[in-house]
Order: structure tokens, then C-alpha cells, then sequence
């Protein structure tokens, strides 16, 4: 019987393992973009006048409502406190703030001076479960540091999604862009200008929530985080492979000496240092979510301008005479209000890289060696191969050399069901005079 | 698709998991495990050597040969094998081919199958892996005897019936994503004696197999014909076909169902 299969023994299979890699690279209107930006409205206020917030929120590629959308960030904050006896260590956001012990090591906090702050530790804690293996443990940067000057109190986390970190990040191939100095508060700035006739939108109030940092700006400009040398220095901890994200103000010509953040390469988590990154005191303004109940009108935000009517629930900071800096919006803010305005105010609203890196992908391969000897597969149950009469149409009689063409491989298993199959770029010819070895590999 | 490099006849191309493939991953049952291959040339217009004689036919085939990308569907990724023969030293000139058989006066291309008539509802085929008398062959190489065939039809449409009408309840090998049943290893029988065809033919077989409409799991019904057929004089009409391959020539003969059904 003619045969159209021949065994492959184990000595025609080979395996081997390559890394694929992919560069990424995600543009800052993506992330300021507010329709780009998925909230997970999760947390109310149990107050007369709730106010509700995510925990975290979802930077999509495009409007995050069409179907074509991808998720590509989870974007988070959190800060850092333990109690220690009788008394509460970590951020000065929780200390200044002189919370409470309550039963079970609870923190409780002032209700006007502060929200979501128990929120805001429980995120940090999460993540420190996750990647160092305690909740109760801190971010150092660098990584195995202990001072109290290195420890990173307050924290953005940013998680890069499964489809665009594929197996892990690429060590030293990490780069974020944003701003580290807010501009816009100054009198030509402040909410009067920006308020008007949108009504109570705080997305365009003040530098807490402006999108005028861009490009063009020259009197701003943006700082790069780089995984320098990440690839040749590095820690392996709970988590994997982490690296230190290092600041430069000229593209990477020079580097401040110390650390600002960690990249867990494996995770694919980024983790920045607030107080590194930008600068605590410097000013703010803004209308921000606030539980108060009651409304405060004739607020203004600049000598001499309009005066405003501030509903409940909303609260105006950094208005005339009462001057707030940042860490203060921090103690003050919803987790979504702190999360937009890292999105909105730090990064462009143009089309410039804000984040680059390259991922990795672990490819397993197997190596099928399918070897056709002289007398293989030389003839072809191809319907255009013979004639109407059944005649073969390649040989005129049997002096002739038969001969067939491949174009396509195909793998089997023993009960003959094709299970893979790979195409050749152009029909190789098979006769009786040489032997024709394909290697098709199948990756996992 | 891979690329050829042209310095050594060692060729490395990626291949893809057929929807079987996945399939059997997925179980995990141990079945997932590759043990043979074979090669195919679907692409392929053998006619070329014909019409532009050996050297130009065989670069127009190397040179205009578009080649597709690969198919995922078991069925439709690699029709046409390259087959071996047993005998390294056998130089053939024929392949048998596939014909239908009949018996009486009558020889319609077309299966006619009727829902609407209680005896039309099912036909036995005859089909014989022969050669031509012009041929001037008197047997065919023992490599080529097709013993046996492969059947694909529509699990939709058609079953597999006894000749006596009542439809078999026999298990396919195989059905795709398409509802393509594939039935392999039906045996034929013997048919070398010159009554066949007018000339004796050592090697020729014949294939008997009756196939009727699909009257359980799935019932052909209304909703069928609203999805498959078309309308023809007021009734809806189903065109289908019948794929038959020897399996040791890889011939192959593809036959039409036209299935009559109910009144619009």
C-alpha cells in the first residue's frame, strides 16, 4: 500500500527555548485622556454627603467604552503606615494627620482634614503582599536600602497589563516620561479662567487638573525614569526581578545618583517614589471631591477674580489666602481624584512617548526534523498530477524520473489526525535523486 | 509561511495547530502527540508540465505558484498528500481513479434525494478505483489497490444508511467545525472480473455505500432547508456533495446531492 506518512522518531525531535521580544510604547494622551481612563466608582463616603471614588483606575489604548479598546495600565496609589505599639510609623501624610488606634490596630482619621486614607494604606498593603510577602513591609529604593530617607511612603503603582507585558518586562528597557512640576498656578491659571461655563467640572480647575502641560511649554519640561543598567544590575526578591528607576532631566546624559522607584520585571509593576519624583511643596489649586456638607459660596481663587459658589460634596483648595502644597491635596483627595491628576497634570496631551519599554515573551519551541528520504513522497495524489485516463502527467514513460512538488507539512498523531500543519513560501521539488529535510517547529 | 534558504536544502518553517490539534491539547489525554508527517502540494497545477513541457513547467510552478497561508481546519489544511511507494525501485505510470458505477441504463451525475418521498430519501452509491481501458494496463500496482476509502459528507445533511434504507448509526472518525463528518477505513471489495467494465483489471475495487438524509441528531428539517437550501420551483432544494478518496491512491471523486424539501 502507498503510504502517505512516514514516522518521526525521537531523534528527530529537537527543543529549544527563545525569547521574543516587543516594544511597547504608549503615548501620553492615552494616559490624560479621560475618556481613556476606566474608573471603578467602589468606595462611598458613609457621610451626609457621600463621595465616591475607585480604588484604581484602568488606562485604556482608546475610549475605553468601544469594544476595539485594550486595557493597558492599572494606575494606583498608596501610602505607608504601621502601628507600632501605641503609636503609628510610615508617611507623614498619616502622621501629621494623628489618626487614632481603634480596635484591631485601626486607624481612624479625621473626617475633615482627610479621605480615603485607610484606603490608601490597604492599597499600599496590598501591594506590599504581592511583591515583598508582607503587607506590612515598605518599598526601599533602592531595593535593599533600610534608611528612612530611601523608603518610598508614598507610592504610585503602575501595573502593566498581561497583553502588553506578556511573560515580563524587559530589563533596561524601561522608560516613563511626565512632568515633576505642575505649571498653571499662577493668576492667569487659576480656576477663574478655566471654571466658567462648564459648571462644576472639576477636571478643568486649576494645576491639580490641567492638561497644559505639553511640548510646547518650555518653561516645563518633562523628567524621564530609566531602568539604567537594568539588565546588567539587579535584585531577584519575593517577586522576581526588580530593577531601579533613576531620573534624568536630559534624556539620560546625566542621572540622579539615588533611585526614585522600582520595576518588578516579573509582575510587571512599577512602583514611584511620590516625594522623589515631585516636588511636596510645591502649590496647588483645584476643586477636589470632598464629603462637605456645606456649601461654601463666594469662593476666589485669585485677587481680584471671580468669586464662586462651591455645592456640597465639592471642596475648593488652594484658593485666595488659603494656600495648600501637594502633600496636602494628597491627605485631602479620593483615590480617583489623586489618579486623575497624576494622569491629567504629569503627563501631555499630545502625541510624545510617555512610556516605552520592550516585553518579553518565553517561546518553547519543538523541532519536528521531518526527513524524506530518495524514495519518499515522490509521487502525488494531487488531482491535476494525473491525466483523465489516470495517466501520470510529469513522466512520459517509466524511464522517466517522477517527481512532485511540496508546498505544505503536516503533523500527525498515530491515530493519523492531523494536528499541525506549516506552509513552505514556494513549492520545493521531491524526486527520486535527493533526500529534502523540512524542520517545522511548533511553539508553546 | 517560511523562507527558503537557498545555501543548504534545510528549510525551517513555523507550523500552526489545527482546530483537532487544539482540540486534543486540550484533553489532555495523552493524545496529543505527534508521531508521522506527511507533505502536500495543494497549490500545485501538475497541468503546467503539460502545457509548457518539463523545464518551463516546472519553473512556472516554482516561480507563479502562489502558496496560501495554512488553515487551521483539519479537513481543508492539506488535501492532496505526496504518497511513497513500497517498492523504492517501482517507476508507475498510472494512478487509479475514482468513477461512479452503474448497474442499469441510467447513469445521473447527480444524487437526487426527495424529504417529501419516502423511498427517495436514500441512494446506494457504487463507486470503482479502476483504471481506464485506454491505459491498456491489466492490473493495478499493488501499491495503489484501494481497499479501502474515506467518506466526507455533511452531518447536517446526510448519514450513512444500510442498503436496505435504514440509516446506520455509525460512529465518524472525525467532525469538524464545519459539520464535516469524515468516515475512514470503508472497505471495498474485489471487482477485477471484466463484467465490471468490458475489461478484466487486476486490482480494481468497488465500493458499495448507501446515504440518506440525516434523520437523527441532527434531524434534517425545515430550518435546515431555510439555512442551506435554496428555493427552486417552490420547494427549497439543498445542493450538497459526497467526497470519496481511496485511501491508498488518494484518488478521489466528489459527487452532488441535490436534496428536495419541503413546499415554501
Amino acid at each position: 500500500m502507498a503510504s502517505r506518512f512516514k514516522n518521526i522518531t525521537s531523534t528527530d525531535v529537537k527543543v529549544e527555548k527563545s525569547r521574543l521580544n516587543q516594544l511597547i510604547d504608549i503615548i501620553s494622551l492615552d494616559i490624560s485622556s479621560v475618556s481613556n481612563r476606566k474608573k471603578y466608582p467602589s468606595f462611598v463616603t458613609g457621610l451626609v454627603t457621600p463621595v465616591t471614588s475607585s480604588l484604581f483606575q484602568t488606562i485604556y489604548d482608546q475610549d475605553y467604552t468601544y469594544q476595539s479598546s485594550n486595557a493597558m495600565l492599572d494606575v494606583a496609589f498608596g501610602v505607608y503606615a504601621n502601628v507600632t505599639g501605641s503609636s503609628v510609623v510610615g508617611s507623614e501624610l498619616v502622621t501629621e494627620l494623628s489618626p487614632t488606634i481603634g480596635d484591631g490596630n485601626k486607624l481612624v482619621f479625621s473626617t475633615t482634614t482627610s479621605t480615603m486614607m485607610r484606603e490608601k494604606i490597604n492599597v499600599y498593603k496590598q501591594y506590599a503582599q504581592a511583591l515583598l510577602g508582607n503587607a506590612d513591609s515598605a518599598f526601599y529604593s533602592p531595593f535593599e536600602d533600610t534608611t528612612e530617607s530611601n523608603r518610598i511612603d508614598e507610592a504610585i503603582f503602575i501595573n502593566v497589563k498581561r497583553l502588553f507585558k506578556r511573560d515580563n518586562i524587559y530589563k533596561g528597557s524601561f522608560g516613563i516620561k511626565f512632568f515633576d512640576e505642575l505649571t498653571g498656578f499662577d493668576t492667569a491659571a487659576c480656576p477663574d479662567t478655566q471654571h466658567g461655563s462648564v459648571g462644576w467640572s472639576k477636571k478643568l480647575t486649576g494645576n491639580l487638573f490641567s492638561t497644559s502641560n505639553n511640548s510646547t511649554n518650555t518653561t516645563n519640561q518633562p523628567v524621564m525614569l530609566i531602568d539604567k543598567d537594568g539588565s546588567t544590575n539587579f535584585r531577584i526578591g519575593y517577586a522576581g526581578e526588580i530593577g531601579s528607576l533613576y531620573k534624568t532631566v536630559d534624556s539620560g546624559a546625566n542621572y540622579i545618583s539615588t533611585p526614585c522607584g522600582l520595576i518588578f520585571y516579573d509582575a510587571g509593576i512599577v512602583v514611584l517614589d511620590v516625594k522623589k519624583i515631585f516636588n511636596s511643596n510645591e502649590s496647588v489649586t483645584g476643586i477636589i471631591d470632598f464629603p462637605d456638607s456645606l456649601a461654601v459660596n463666594n469662593v476666589v481663587f485669585k485677587t481680584g477674580g471671580t468669586t464662586h459658589n462651591i455645592p456640597v460634596g465639592k471642596r475648593a483648595i488652594g484658593n485666595s489666602g488659603s494656600p495648600i502644597n501637594f502633600y496636602g491635596f494628597l491627605k485631602l483627595a479620593t483615590l480617583d481624584d489623586i489618579i486623575d491628576h497624576f494622569c491629567m497634570s504629569r503627563f501631555s496631551s499630545n502625541l510624545t512617548t510617555a512610556i516605552a519599554f520592550q516585553n518579553e515573551t518565553i517561546v518553547n519551541s519543538t523541532i519536528y526534523y521531518c526527513n524524506a528520504s530518495p524514495d519518499d513522497f515522490n509521487y502525488s495524489t494531487n488531482p491535476t498530477y494525473t491525466d483523465s485516463t489516470g495517466k501520470i502527467v510529469v513522466v512520459e514513460d517509466t524511464n522517466d524520473i517522477p517527481f512532485t512538488y511540496i508546498t505544505t507539512v503536516g503533523l500527525y498523531n498515530t491515530a493519523s489526525e492531523l494536528i499541525a500543519v506549516a506552509k513552505l513560501s514556494r513549492p520545493v521539488e521531491k524526486n527520486p535523486l535527493h533526500n529534502l529535510s523540512i524542520r517545522v517547529r511548533l511553539d508553546y | 509561511m517560511g523562507f527558503l534558504d537557498h545555501t543548504t536544502n534545510n528549510v525551517i518553517i513555523d507550523a500552526v495547530l489545527t482546530e483537532r490539534g487544539r482540540e486534543l491539547l486540550s484533553q489532555n489525554t495523552g493524545n496529543f502527540s505527534i508521531s508521522s508527517f506527511s507533505f502536500g502540494d495543494d497549490e500545485v497545477d501538475y497541468t503546467n508540465i503539460k502545457k509548457y513541457g518539463l523545464q518551463m513547467g516546472k519553473e512556472k510552478i516554482e516561480k507563479n505558484t502562489p502558496i496560501f497561508e495554512a488553515q487551521t481546519n483539519e479537513n481543508l489544511a492539506l488535501k492532496y498528500n505526496n504518497i511513497s511507494l513500497n517498492n523504492n525501485n517501482l517507476r508507475i505510470l498510472y494512478i487509479p481513479l475514482l468513477k461512479r458505477y452503474f448497474t442499469g441504463t441510467s447513469s445521473p451525475n447527480v444524487v437526487e434525494l426527495d424529504i417529501n418521498n419516502t423511498t427517495a430519501q436514500y441512494q446506494t452509491i457504487t463507486v470503482l478505483s479502476t483504471l481506464n481501458q485506454s491505459s491498456g494496463q491489466t492490473s493495478i500496482d499493488s501499491n495503489l489497490i484501494d481497499n479501502s476509502f474515506t467518506i466526507k459528507m455533511n452531518n447536517l445533511i446526510l448519514k450513512t444508511y444500510q442498503t436496505n434504507g435504514v440509516e446506520l448509526v455509525q460512529a465518524y472518525s472525525d467532525l469538524d467545525e464545519n459539520n464535516i463528518a469524515t468516515y475512514s477505513n470503508i472497505s471495498g471489495s474485489p471487482a477485477s472480473v471484466a463484467s465490471f467494465e468490458g475489461f478484466a483489471l487486476s486490482g480494481r475495487q468497488l465500493l458499495t455505500y448507501a446515504v440518506g438524509l440525516s434523520k437523527t441528531s441532527p434531524q434534517i428539517n425545515l430550518s435546515t432547508f431555510q439555512k442551506f437550501g435554496s428555493i427552486i420551483s417552490g420547494k427549497y432544494v439543498i445542493k450538497t456533495q459526497i467526497e470519496i478518496s481511496g485511501n491508498s491512491s488518494g484518488s478521489r471523486i466528489i459527487i452532488p446531492v441535490n436534496i428536495t424539501g419541503p413546499s415554501v
